[in-house]
């Protein structure tokens, strides 16, 4: 409420002394500090009030509720609920139905097309671009593929019931739509330097067309807002979610980790690749992520047959549960957004940061590109959230309240085939999580220079764009 | 003795339009395209890019692009024989040092920029050419 009141002061304060003509004739960077400003004077009310709290744990209880404050603010304002659904999830469903009819389903019509590119039939080595379509594709693979395939289906389940799992699936159908326009304007609107290195992404293909039409100010506001959220996403989705169901999965297996030794060795394994610069470990993990989703998805199969007889029961579970939920997740509707929700969470169709990898094939034609990134979408959600969502189904374990949320759920679900089982699940999260971790601080960064241009040596030269 | 030497002149590219045409005036000016060292300095790629993680490029084919990229976009006769180099680093330092190496007489650095970040930055760095080359440095500004 203090934000909107202040809002509202602000505006009346703009009207009054004509503040937005001056706003013009500062400089970008006094701009920045601006929007940086406005920002802190949202959340630094609710941080100095959660300071005030009781805060117990001290300093880490402290930095606890300071999170959960910025976070409660963001929450209100992108979950606002419009008709008991929340903003967002509304705005990336009807999204991807739009771009699937209006595309005329090439989520289906371009399925074969797209085997066809990744499998390299299309590709030119003198064309723009850094690396080729597959190398593409599995960089942002290694992105999507996360913990939110197999925690955040099992949160899905957990809170939304078996049909969430239906529900998702058809996110990602649609979510394929979205991900071959957002992917295909990505590469249109990229921008070539002189050394051949790429830039694209949403911040460039929201302020470049936007600013061809004459709404450069409109167009640079929303790639800024777009790079600020990117970053804080990399931090939070990309990071912090990542490393903590990782820790979940591991200490499981193997007892007796602090968490906090955990933490601080995930840190500086990744600390390693992107401050001390040794990609080689990004490209191996980069080239183990499909192998190791092969791996996943054969264990899954593994679960899956050797409960055949349960197979129909759970396709039915599936089925009654989308249409008829239990009382679980507030009714139809709960169902219905945690599945969606959680299949936007996975394969990031709509948000924007899987684009900023594609960007980087070698092609001169977009719709290329935005082919072979609808295959994500069926690779992430249709196919590796399904394995997870039937093996917990199947299984039965969702049923049983004494088991924590998230990753323990597939845990428990991979432990009633075998002891020894949880390992390979969590051999596999970990690898996941910190490709994941790796590809998300790839976008971060990429947010960042847009924002600040920073890298001190690129400031004269490299930043030019020759095309 | 004159105000400009025009020996060995250095113009250092950022390969944009304003840049360009003042590469144009600068050869006219230094007249021997021999006398004439154009640079372009690039900075190191992150770790992070698909293109070093997936071994598509190194310092090696971003050099060679760079030439490319100079050759067919000035392909005049007297640019044939401009001497072009690509540089590797931290730009302020990698023109000073150029410079000094090379023996230049006279630095011609354009100070321009599209919207006011770019402005702002690359006047950082032509600030610092300014103060540290050990020659003169001609400051061209094009808005």
């Amino acid at each position: 409420m203090i934000a909107i009141e202040q809002i509202r002061r602000s505006i009346k304060k703009i009207k009054q002394f004509q503040i937005i003509k001056l706003l013009n004739r500062l400089k970008l960077k006094d701009q920045l500090s601006l929007a940086l400003a406005i920002v802190l004077s949202f959340t630094l009310p609710n941080i100095v009030m959660a300071a005030e709290e009781d805060t117990p744990g001290g300093f880490v209880g402290a930095l606890d509720s300071v999170f959960s404050q910025l976070v409660d603010v963001l929450n209100r304002i992108l979950f606002f609920e419009i008709a008991g659904f929340p903003l967002i999830v509304l705005w990336l469903i009807c999204g991807s139905i739009f771009f699937t009819l209006r595309m005329g389903f090439i989520n289906i019509r371009g399925l074969k097309h797209a085997i066809d590119i990744v499998r390299g039939r299309y590709d030119d080595p003198n064309d723009d671009g850094e690396v080729s379509h597959f190398q593409a594709l599995a960089t942002a693979l290694s992105g999507t593929v996360g913990l939110g395939n197999i925690a955040g289906v099992a949160i899905a389940v957990q809170t939304g019931g078996p049909g969430a799992v239906l529900w998702m699936t058809l996110g990602g159908f649609f979510g394929m739509s979205s991900k071959f326009t957002e992917c295909s304007l990505s590469q249109k609107y990229r921008r070539v330097k002189a050394d051949g290195s790429v830039a694209g992404g949403p911040m460039y293909y929201i302020a470049r067309p936007l600013s061809d039409k004459g709404l450069r100010p409109v167009g640079k506001g929303l790639a800024g807002l777009f790079a600020i959220l990117c970053i804080g996403a990399s931090f939070g989705g990309g990071n912090m979610f990542q490393s903590n169901q990782a820790y979940a999965a591991v200490s499981n297996v193997v007892p007796g980790i602090p968490s906090w030794i955990f933490g601080i060795v995930v840190a500086a394994i990744v600390g390693i690749v992107i401050i001390g610069g040794l990609s080689r470990i990004a490209s191996i993990t980069g080239s183990l992520v499909p192998l190791m989703a092969v791996v996943y998805i054969l264990s899954c199969l593994w679960i899956i047959l050797s409960n055949f007889t349960e197979i129909p029961g759970a396709i039915a579970t599936i089925f009654t549960g989308a249409f008829s939920p239990q009382a679980i997740g507030g009714g139809f509707l709960g169902v219905l957004i945690q599945g969606i929700r959680r299949s936007a969470f996975s394969n990031e169709a709509g948000v924007g940061s899987a684009a900023i990898a594609h960007s980087a094939a070698r092609t001169d034609e977009p719709l290329r590109e935005g082919l072979v990134a609808l295959l994500e979408p069926l690779i992430d959600t249709i196919i590796i959230c399904n394995m997870t969502a039937l093996v917990i189904v199947i299984t039965g374990t969702y049923q049983d309240s004494s088991i924590d949320d998230g990753v323990l759920l597939t845990t428990a679900s991979f432990a009633t085939v075998a002891e020894w089982f949880p390992v390979i699940l969590a051999i596999a999260v970990a690898l996941f999580a910190f490709s994941t971790m790796i590809s998300w601080s790839y976008y971060g960064e990429r947010a960042w220079e847009y924002l600040y241009r920073i890298y001190e040596a690129s400031e004269f030269g490299a930043n030019a764009y020759l095309r | 003795m004159s105000l400009f030497s025009k020996n060995r002149v250095l113009f250092p590219t950022d390969f944009s339009e304003q840049a360009s045409a003042a590469q144009d005036l600068t050869l006219e000016f230094v007249g021997d395209p021999t006398h004439l060292y154009i640079v372009h300095v690039l900075a190191p790629l992150s770790p992070l890019e698909p293109g070093i993680v997936w071994e598509g490029m190194n310092n090696e084919t971003r050099k060679h692009n760079v030439e490319k990229t100079f050759r067919t976009k000035f392909d005049r006769a007297e640019y044939a024989q401009v001497n072009f180099d690509v540089l590797f680093g931290k730009t302020s330092k990698q023109i000073v040092d150029y410079a000094k190496e090379k023996d230049i007489d006279l630095i011609v650095i354009p100070a321009h920029g599209q919207d006011n970040l770019e402005h702002f930055i690359l006047g950082s760095v032509t600030e610092r050419v300014v103060r540290l080359a050990h020659c003169p440095v001609y400051v061209w500004r094009s808005l």
